[in-house]
């Protein structure tokens, strides 16, 4: 029970992963934009988003409801519901080469292979008819060819994995016969089936309960320790970031406002909105303080003005916010802000 | 099992006396009656005027069907409430409706609880025409009034919900609520379902709200950071039952039972530093079939060979700090307690008073 795997990293970890060079990204993605192409007009869901991610990274991926945050995601597997939507500008590299040049054919055999997805709420990625044995083993399938039996004694292995207890008797079960805890922890045995290098896991704790989290939380970093695999972490919850990321890029309105260290992002935000949304969050011993709400709302996202999408809501915003896009300025080698008055 | 209460000169505003709520589980041939869903199972709980009291758990653990039970849309299966000191049960038809009048929900989804066709000030002024006997005037006005007070223009009572924000949507629930005057407000989990950037506002909004008409609130929602901003006293409820209550301070710093530990950890990050991280095997346990003895042994960390037979029984640890948990048995009237034995033989440390353990 004192063992903290929560706090997955120790800093001698930290250190070393960032002394390696940029060119060891396992992903690199630059000036990414998708948009969904609407009646009512265009919405740039993700609208110039970069970052990269070294090997055995994880990175968080912070915002709020409709900030683009899961269309990156998508358009990194090219999953973007097309029409309407459509990935119009960017570079997705993935060790080396440009996903978004591969052929369908291409991509089709990296999914569920060297690049995985978790999603939101489990019900959705597993099949209510099959055995959870089968789906698992039918994900083994795609990347190796094994016969039926080593398949199902893989699967069991890999429920063992996610600590399904007694797996081999679980792995006869139906989807409706586990909770939804373990319902999730059998998507993750699927996403990680073929010792992938990339897991984008979009929510993945969303739909858990708040005790059940941290447990998920835990395993998610021991696995992640065990396969070095890296973890794009898609997440509204500071909470969880903190706890399981190394780096975390905040979004606002399709674009990255923040990238940093988890500790100096969450201890020493430097952009306006992440230090707003940080401060709103009630604390204990704040009872009945007023907590410093953020005012108004997220901007609609059709038809976006081309200035800082934050300003109309942030305090220190002045004409040239309103007119101008702040570009991306790097801090130092590890932090970079968009935002004309950042610090 | 009665607790004591908290001895007060006032009347408590609403006071929930061990109420229970089964629901029956049908299956098979003709739909026969297999068994009983305890949802919420002796619950008691004081709510004074002016005050909030939070209700905090996992899903299903009870939180929304006590809450269902106070507004009157379940009947209870045992136990009782009072109203301004007079059982509910007693009340007759006039008087059920006034108590309908002065306690209103404010539920988790505003989307799922504004009629979409329904203009705003239709929809407010629907729970006026029930209870209130107001000419058309005097609706328009208290309509104006409520909409100023929860911070959006008298104009907006024109609107359609789907005009609005999500925000902006719940400020017309907490409106509607507002309109009838009442004492109590129900709030089921009143933010969950905002953005994170918003859910300050409505947080700011309630409290203000409740200071300007001498509100009392029962908020119910799973988040503890929520729950200890806005309350003055918590109950902790885990499988149809309050496992641990306390004032919302105390709670914080004296957490005694191992599951309110845990959800300290959940919502805390830096709350395991100062004591040890606790993060939980396994699942909240079935209402249907709830473990014999505590209903919290299976993923307690602290389990001792006594929980599995015998439920605990809440006992008062601390000033209004009650707490059912076998490691605090004994902790009031003697000063110590006997050693624990845990299964596995080897001794735990005596729990001889909650402050001394060193949180």
């Amino acid at each position: 029970m004192r063992d903290s795997g929560v706090k997955v990293r120790d800093i001698q970890n930290k250190e070393k992963r960032s002394s390696v060079e940029m060119n060891d990204a396992l992903l690199r993605v630059t000036d990414l934009k998708t948009y969904f192409f609407l009646r009512r007009g265009i919405v740039k869901s993700v609208n110039g988003v970069s970052f990269s991610l070294k090997k055995g990274e994880i990175l968080g991926l912070v915002g709020e409801s409709a900030c683009g945050k899961t269309v990156t995601g998508l358009s990194i597997l090219r999953l973007v519901p097309d029409p309407p939507g459509k990935i119009v500008g960017g570079h997705v590299y993935f060790e080396g080469q440009d996903l978004l040049t591969k052929s369908e054919e291409e991509m089709r055999r990296l999914r569920g292979y060297k690049i995985t997805m978790i999603q939101q709420n489990p019900d959705s990625s597993l099949n209510p008819v099959f055995r959870i044995g089968d789906q698992v083993s039918e994900a083994i399938a795609t990347c190796q060819e094994i016969d039926k039996k080593e398949r199902w004694e893989k699967a069991i292995e890999m429920l063992h994995l996610v600590r399904i207890a007694s797996p081999g008797l679980r792995a006869l079960e139906y989807p409706h016969q586990m909770s939804g805890g373990m319902r999730q922890r059998v998507a993750g045995a699927i996403a990680l089936s073929c010792e992938a290098n990339l897991l984008i896991a979009d929510e993945p704790t969303t739909s858990l309960d708040v005790t059940t989290q941290l447990e998920y939380l835990k395993l998610l970093g021991e696995i992640q320790r065990k396969t070095g695999v890296a973890i794009v972490f898609i997440t509204h919850d500071f909470g969880i970031v903190e706890r399981i990321c190394d780096r975390i890029a905040v979004m606002y309105a399709g674009r990255i406002v923040e990238t940093g260290p988890t500790t100096y992002v969450t201890k020493k935000p430097i952009h306006p909105y992440t230090m707003a949304l940080l401060d709103s969050v009630p604390k204990p011993g704040s009872k009945g303080d007023l907590l410093r709400s953020i005012e108004g709302q997220p901007p609609d996202p059709v038809n976006l003005p081309e200035n800082c999408a934050f300003a109309p809501r942030c305090s220190r915003a002045d004409t040239r916010c309103l007119n101008e896009l702040p570009e991306e300025t790097v801090i130092d080698s590890q932090r970079s802000v968009r935002c004309f008055h950042a610090g | 099992m009665p607790v004591e209460r908290v001895k007060t000169d006032r009347v408590p505003l609403l006071e929930a006396r061990n109420i229970k709520r089964y629901f029956p589980f049908k299956n098979g041939l003709f739909a026969k009656v297999n068994g009983w869903i305890k949802s919420v199972d002796d619950v008691s709980f004081t709510i004074h005027s002016g005050e909030t009291f939070g209700l905090v758990g996992e899903s299903g653990c009870g939180k929304s069907t006590t809450a269902k039970l106070v507004l009157l849309i379940y009947e209870l299966t045992g136990g009782s409430l009072y109203f301004e000191g007079k059982n509910i049960a007693q009340y007759s038809y006039a008087e059920r409706q006034a108590y309908r009048a002065s306690i209103q929900p404010v539920l988790q989804d505003p989307t799922g609880s504004l009629n979409p066709r329904l203009r705003i000030r239709n929809i407010i002024s629907e729970p006026l025409t029930v209870s209130h006997g107001l000419n058309r005037r005097q609706v328009n006005e208290r309509i104006a009034e409520v909409l100023t007070a929860v911070g959006l223009r008298p104009e907006h009572a024109k609107f359609f919900p789907h005009e609005f924000s999500g925000g902006q949507r719940q400020r017309i629930a907490i409106a509607r609520a507002l309109s009838t005057n009442p004492k109590l407000i129900i709030l089921d989990e009143p933010i969950s379902s905002l953005d994170v950037s918003i859910r300050a506002q409505v947080m700011n909004l309630l409290v203000g709200l409740q200071q300007k008409f001498d509100l009392s609130y029962l908020l119910i929602a799973h988040d503890l950071a929520v729950i200890l901003h806005m309350s003055s006293k918590v109950g902790v409820m885990y499988v149809g039952r309050i496992i641990e209550s306390a004032p919302s301070m105390d709670l914080y710093e004296h957490a005694a039972h191992p599951y309110t530990k845990a959800l300290f950890a959940a919502a805390f990050p830096n709350y395991s530093e100062n004591s040890e991280v606790l993060t939980l095997p396994g699942e909240v346990a079935s209402p249907l079939h709830p473990p014999p003895g505590c209903r919290f042994h299976p993923r307690c960390p602290k389990a001792m060979a006594i929980c599995k037979e015998i439920e605990p029984a809440l006992k008062e640890i601390g000033q209004a700090h009650v707490v059912a948990c076998h490691l605090y048995e004994g902790a009031m009237q003697t000063g110590t307690s006997g050693k624990p034995i845990r299964q596995d033989g080897a001794p735990v440390l005596g729990r001889v008073d909650y402050k001394q353990e060193g949180f």
